[in-house]
């Protein structure tokens, strides 16, 4: 985090530090190619701080969130590098990046990253059937209005999805659709295509739904980046169309993008014998046991119960012993409860008890224990068996037998020596 | 001196004098034991010691009871270990006595310090133990000698750190079982659970006395006594050695122990057959019953054998189908030089003491050369089993001596043919030693070194005063030979099996001494910096020690009991980074150690290990893993750039040299294979946390994965290698 | 051989065991049928029910075994006719105390495996 001070330092640049009530921190720095620059986002930026964002200049301050909307700029400032955007996320933050058809190499290098390969240098999405009327060049076909969202509830509502399409005027990406962490929000329709310049029309390399116009990227540790084709969806002039839905699309990215919304997380879990309820050191084979795991997800500026009936719970030594889903009991205000009746396996070692859950858009909630799980005590077996019954009166007749002999040797010594000399 | 001794009032000079001999037997016995510990300092040396003194500890904090119930999380990570019921508790408990005796006499000692010293001081329980089978086998003196030869030997040293507590129960029982009393029976057998709780060689015993036993049934020298000696402790000593949770059901379920209850039954036969020619003496009735029990005994010995058993009979059988029994250096064919080594002189009197049993064939010495006969052909398919050698040398090398003596005493009634016929023995000895022997004998005849005080000069002092000329031939002959058998049991003992195994010694060209001890070095930075739970894969020869010194879990261990979760280390060694990954991973790996010796020319390294780990990978996964890939075009076994694609693949190869030629230069050699180094050498997915002084420990940490969900190859071409 | 002169022998043998045995063994070969008796009594049953508690057979049919065995030793050394062979060591100790205490290792250890 330390470079982040070094932000404020080249805010030649320009940058805004924007406070909200996200979960991971207020604290947002922009990117912008000149400080005047920003006023072409005020209202981007302007509703950042309606929700709490704190936009100002602060010059001693870590950053939580950082939006780069300077696709252009050859340097992000002095002496930040590809690597420090990583570690930045690496450690947490929340990063928004836009970029347009004059995309710089840095920011290429920085998106490839994250499995998001963006069009060459001077390359738009084009799309001759559904745009914004050009005003200028009728034949610009440049700004597309864009309608092929991903369903993805955590990120996207109802309203974005079933709404106005989004105008959207930059570059292509493709992604990797393979890659679990990456989500593309918003593609390409049939029509798309992605056009080198528009002199050279024939150089289409991505085309349809292949083309990535906004994807999104949740690092294993639940930081959040954004890339967007397009600065200017961002824009003031974009954001102004009332045909678009270019201005809830935004606030919903970017309210995903800094944790403001579909943030998951466990805030407890435990597990215990189901008789006495108390937890021990390790359990025996054959266990009943009960495993509970608290889940509240973040929104509208509060902590909720998570509601979901797909949570479940793994009892894992190398391949799972126990899946098990977990029926949701009680909520209050804060958390939902999901509860299980689990009975541990008849198979003895270390086992991890596991909560892996994740979905897409959604933060990762992965909960785990290693569990000792020991064989039966060797009094803890199950004794006087009626099955044995026999052999405990056979052995107890030859203790009997041994005393009554025993008994009878030492008692009738006398007579038997006498018998033994007349024979 | 010889009248004097004889005389009437010497008999308790005598006794009281077997008793010094004794104890300076069992000093001498423990002296010899503590090279090591003077040479270098009282710490546990060998691998499986390790162990034993973990679990000791455990047991003097616990108490019996938790650890007959422990579970060992931390070892065979995830699968566990059940300790209670894999374990020969008897060791440890008997560590733990001596700790909480001494403690209870506010004698404040270490568990170490009893571990440590546990093996010297059973050492002189077993020269003791010795002293008595010699008498029941002979006399007082051969019983001296024998416990002098068992106090010293090297055989018995070498392994005998570890279990030579495991061993005076054997030969007590041995030399017990011949006596024809139901008390001395009870008693072996009593002994005999002792040894099974401490030793997994109990084997071996309980498949001897049956033996011998059987070998007299056959004979036709049933007698009572051998009825009364052998049911008593075939039933108490079974009964009792299935107490021991790791032995359990098995003597009434393996073939190992089908001997033992079928030569029981035999017995039982034989002696109702018996019984019933008292009664009704005309009939043959134990000719037909012979025959009839033979077959019952070879159907009885032709069930199922256990692997490792086999593995006994044919020394390729472990090769071909065990790979990991075979892998043990112990469980290795015994080369010839070993057995000089270990024995010296001892081996080559060996077949002279079956000459003298036999010609005075008592049921004793039907057991003297059973036990001979087999000890020495399982001491030639296990170098482990030169243990139950050593001691059957012993007496029957006593006999020799004995033998000479009584030889040389016969020699001036024979008068004339004195200088010719010097006594069979020697000849047989001799002959057996070959023209080395002849040489020396020759030499030392003018040399006449009788003024050795040395205990075994008591069986040769009782000749007659005439013609001693030829007598002093023989003695000072024998003298020699004793003497010099000391003096090379010292010799070995204090060079060949007093260096542990956990500190090395090395001297630089200018004779001082230079310890290596990167061992300790890396098992205490595992210690100290890792978190502790964190769980380390190595091979499973230095599971013990990790566990011990390290504190750490281990994946694997020398306990080796699931040679599945062997074989998926080693597969995870021998594969390419990448599939290794995902492995150690799913198995929760934090830290890879390696052992490298191509630094030093430490010769046990992983890389020369590494070919078991392949074949023990391939008997598990053949689809995986393929022995043949590892070798270069032209069979050889390389480590330098022209290796196989497969070996400078797999992760061992990679952990191993990592680095290495960038620290030795270009021309830079590996010490061990005398090979040039491999040049180009990428580790991506593991980082390298550690590295000893001298390279013997290399210690990488498991990089966890990429939070962007790069692989580590794209990570590191973007980051940059060193 | 015919079956009447076997059936002379058996009521022979028979005659001379009654006769010439003194009562002391007698009662050892009872009490040595006896332990044939449980122990055969047990093997069916585990043949029949099968051998799930297979240490408490074990147990069981084990004790039987080692008293006949015991008490055979006991037998032997209080024949009249061998005057007891040559013993060792063994001589000197009773073969009566000997018996007990076989019996009692024996019973300590059968205790402990039945359960």
């Amino acid at each position: 985090m330390r470079f982040l001070t070094t932000f404020a330092a080249c805010l030649c640049l320009g940058a805004f530090h924007v406070q909200a009530k996200s979960t991971a921190g207020d604290r947002v720095v922009v990117f912008v190619p000149k400080l005047d620059a920003a006023s072409e986002y005020s209202q981007f930026l302007d509703s950042l701080g309606t929700r709490g964002f704190d936009v100002s200049f602060e010059g001693d301050r870590l950053y939580d969130h950082a939006i780069v909307l300077s696709p252009s700029s050859k340097k992000f400032g002095s002496g930040i590098s590809v690597s420090d955007f990583l570690s930045f996320v690496d450690s947490g933050g929340n990063l928004i990046v836009a970029a347009s058809h004059e995309l710089s190499d840095i920011h290429r290098k920085l998106a490839l990253q994250f499995g998001v390969t963006f069009e060459k240098r001077g390359s738009r999405v084009v799309d001759h059937t559904s745009h914004l009327a050009a005003t200028v060049n009728q034949s610009d076909h440049s700004v597309v209005a864009a309608k092929q969202f991903a369903q993805v509830d955590a990120v996207l509502s109802k309203k974005v999805v079933g709404g106005k399409p989004v105008l959207f005027k930059g570059i292509a990406h493709a992604y990797d659709a393979a890659n679990p962490l990456l989500v593309p929000l918003l593609t390409g329709a049939r029509t798309t295509y992605s056009a080198a310049s528009s002199a050279a029309r024939s150089d289409v390399v991505l085309t349809g739904m292949s083309i990535g116009l906004v994807s999104a990227f949740q690092t294993r540790s639940n930081a959040r980046v954004v890339f967007s084709g397009s600065a200017d969806l961002f824009s003031n002039r974009l954001l102004g169309q009332k045909a678009a839905g270019n201005t809830q699309f935004v606030k919903e990215i970017s309210q995903w993008a800094f944790q403001e919304k579909s943030v998951l997380r466990s805030t407890a879990h435990r597990h215990h014998f189901a008789a006495t309820g108390e937890t021990p050191e390790h359990y025996r084979v054959n266990n009943e046991i009960v495993y509970e795991v608290d889940l509240s997800v973040y929104y509208d500026d509060a902590w909720h119960p998570y509601v979901a009936s797909d949570v479940q719970f793994e009892a894992i030594m190398l391949d799972p012993y126990i899946r098990a889903t977990l029926n949701r009991t009680e909520s209050n205000a804060a958390h939902a409860t999901y509860h299980g009746d689990i009975k541990l396996p008849d198979r003895y070692g270390t086992f991890t008890f596991r909560v892996n859950y994740k979905r897409t858009g959604y933060s990762n909630v992965v909960v785990q224990d290693t569990v000792g799980i020991w064989p039966l005590r060797h009094d803890e077996y199950p004794r006087f068996l009626s099955a044995a019954y026999p052999y405990y009166v056979g052995s107890l007749t030859m203790v009997l037998g041994f005393l009554a002999l025993s008994a009878a040797w030492l008692w009738n010594t006398e007579p038997k020596k006498a018998k033994s000399k007349t024979n | 001196m010889a009248r004097k001794v004889l005389g009437l009032a010497a008999a308790e000079q005598l006794s009281l004098l077997r008793i010094a001999i004794l104890g300076l037997i069992s000093v001498v016995a423990i002296g010899s034991r503590l090279y090591s510990v003077i040479r270098f300092e009282s710490i546990i040396h060998e691998f499986d010691p390790w162990f034993n003194f973990r679990t000791t500890k455990y047991l003097v904090n616990n108490g019996f009871d938790s650890f007959w119930n422990w579970f060992d999380e931390t070892a065979w990570y995830p699968l566990g270990r059940v300790v209670g019921g894999t374990v020969y508790p008897g060791i440890m408990v008997t560590s733990a006595t001596i700790y909480n005796a001494l403690h209870f006499l506010n004698i404040p000692v270490d568990i170490r310090n009893v571990c440590v010293f546990l093996a010297p001081v059973f050492s002189a329980f077993t020269a003791i133990a010795t002293y008595h089978m010699g008498k029941e086998v002979k006399n007082a003196t051969a019983g001296l000698l024998a416990a002098a030869f068992i106090g010293v030997a090297p055989g018995y040293i070498s392994r005998g750190l570890r279990s030579s507590c495991s061993c005076s129960p054997s030969s007590c029982g041995c030399g017990r079982c011949g006596l024809g009393s139901a008390l001395y029976a009870a008693l072996t057998a009593v002994f005999y659970f002792y040894m099974v709780s401490a030793w997994g060689g109990y084997v071996f015993i309980i498949n001897l006395i049956p033996l011998h036993v059987f070998a007299l049934l056959a004979m036709g020298r049933y007698s009572n006594r051998l009825y009364v000696s052998y049911s008593t402790f075939y039933v108490l000593g079974t009964l009792a050695s299935m107490q021991i949770p790791f032995v359990g059901f098995q003597p009434t379920r393996t073939s190992e122990h089908m001997a033992a209850l079928g030569t029981f039954g035999l017995l039982q036969l034989v002696a109702f057959a018996h019984f019933a020619r008292t009664l009704v003496p005309q009939h043959h009735f134990q000719v037909l019953l012979r025959g009839a029990v033979v077959s019952l005994f070879v159907v009885g010995l032709g069930g199922l054998w256990t692997g490792r058993f086999y593995s006994l009979w044919d020394t390729g059988y472990a090769k071909i189908h065990i790979p990991i029994i075979a892998s043990v250096s112990e469980h290795q064919p015994t080369p010839w030089p070993n057995f000089f080594f270990d024995l010296n002189f001892l081996i080559w009197l060996l077949p002279a003491g079956i000459f003298f049993s036999f010609r005075e064939l008592t049921d004793n010495h039907v057991f003297l050369i059973l036990y001979s006969i087999f000890a020495a052909y399982f001491a030639g398919v296990m170098v482990r089993l030169i243990l139950t050698l050593t001691p059957i040398r012993t007496y029957l090398n006593v006999k020799d001596v004995e033998a000479a003596g009584s030889e040389a005493e016969a020699v001036p009634v024979a008068k004339t043919e004195a200088v010719a016929g010097v006594p069979a023995a020697e000849q047989i000895s001799v002959s057996k030693s070959g023209k080395k022997g002849k040489g020396k004998k020759s030499e030392k005849t003018e040399e006449p070194a009788k003024s050795e005080p040395a205990p075994s000069s008591k069986p040769a002092t009782a000749p007659g005063d005439e013609r001693w000329n030829e007598e002093l031939v023989v003695m000072a002959n024998f003298l020699y030979l004793l003497f010099m058998f000391q003096w090379h049991c010292s010799w070995v003992t204090s060079n060949a099996y007093s260096s542990p195994s956990v500190v090395l010694a090395s001297r630089s060209p200018d004779g001082s001494q230079h310890i290596i001890d990167d061992f300790r070095e890396a098992y205490y930075w595992l210690r100290q910096n890792t978190k502790p739970d964190a769980k380390v894969l190595s091979w499973w020869d230095y599971g013990y020690q990790l566990a011990g010194m390290a504190d750490r879990t281990t994946l694997v261990d020398n306990n080796t009991w699931n040679n599945t979760h062997i074989a998926t280390v080693g597969k995870i060694l021998a594969s390419d980074e990448d599939t290794a990954y995902e492995l150690a991973r799913r198995h929760d790996v934090d830290y890879v150690l390696v052992v490298f010796g191509g630094m030093l020319g430490y010769s046990g390294d992983d890389i020369n290990k590494f070919l078991w780990m392949i074949r023990i990978a391939q008997g598990v996964y053949p689809d995986d893993v393929e022995e043949n890939a590892f070798f270069t075009g032209r069979g050889q076994y390389s480590i330098g750039d022209d290796a196989s694609p497969t070996m400078k693949r797999s992760l061992m190869h990679k952990l191993s040299y990592y680095r290495f030629s960038s620290v030795m230069g270009g021309q830079g050699m590996d010490r061990v294979r005398r090979q040039p180094l491999p040049t180009e050498v990428t580790v991506d997915n593991f980082e390298e946390a550690f590295t000893s002084e001298n390279w013997m420990v290399r210690i990488y940490k498991v990089k966890d994965l990429d939070n962007l969900g790069r692989s580590h190859h794209k990570v590191a071409d973007f980051v940059g290698r060193p | 051989m015919s079956g009447s002169s076997a059936a002379e022998i058996v009521s022979k043998l028979a005659a001379d065991y009654i006769d010439e045995t003194p009562q002391k063994l007698k009662l050892i070969d009872s009490y040595m049928v006896f332990c044939v008796v449980t122990g055969l009594v047990q093997f069916l049953y585990c043949v029949l029910v099968g051998t799930f508690p297979y240490n408490a057979f074990l147990a069981g049919f084990g004790s039987a075994v080692a008293c006949f065995v015991f008490a055979a030793n006991l037998r032997i050394k209080n024949q009249p006719k061998e005057r007891r062979p040559v013993l060792g060591l063994a001589s000197r100790v009773p073969a009566f105390a000997e018996f007990v205490f076989c019996h009692i290792l024996l019973h300590f250890v059968v205790a402990n495996f039945l359960g």
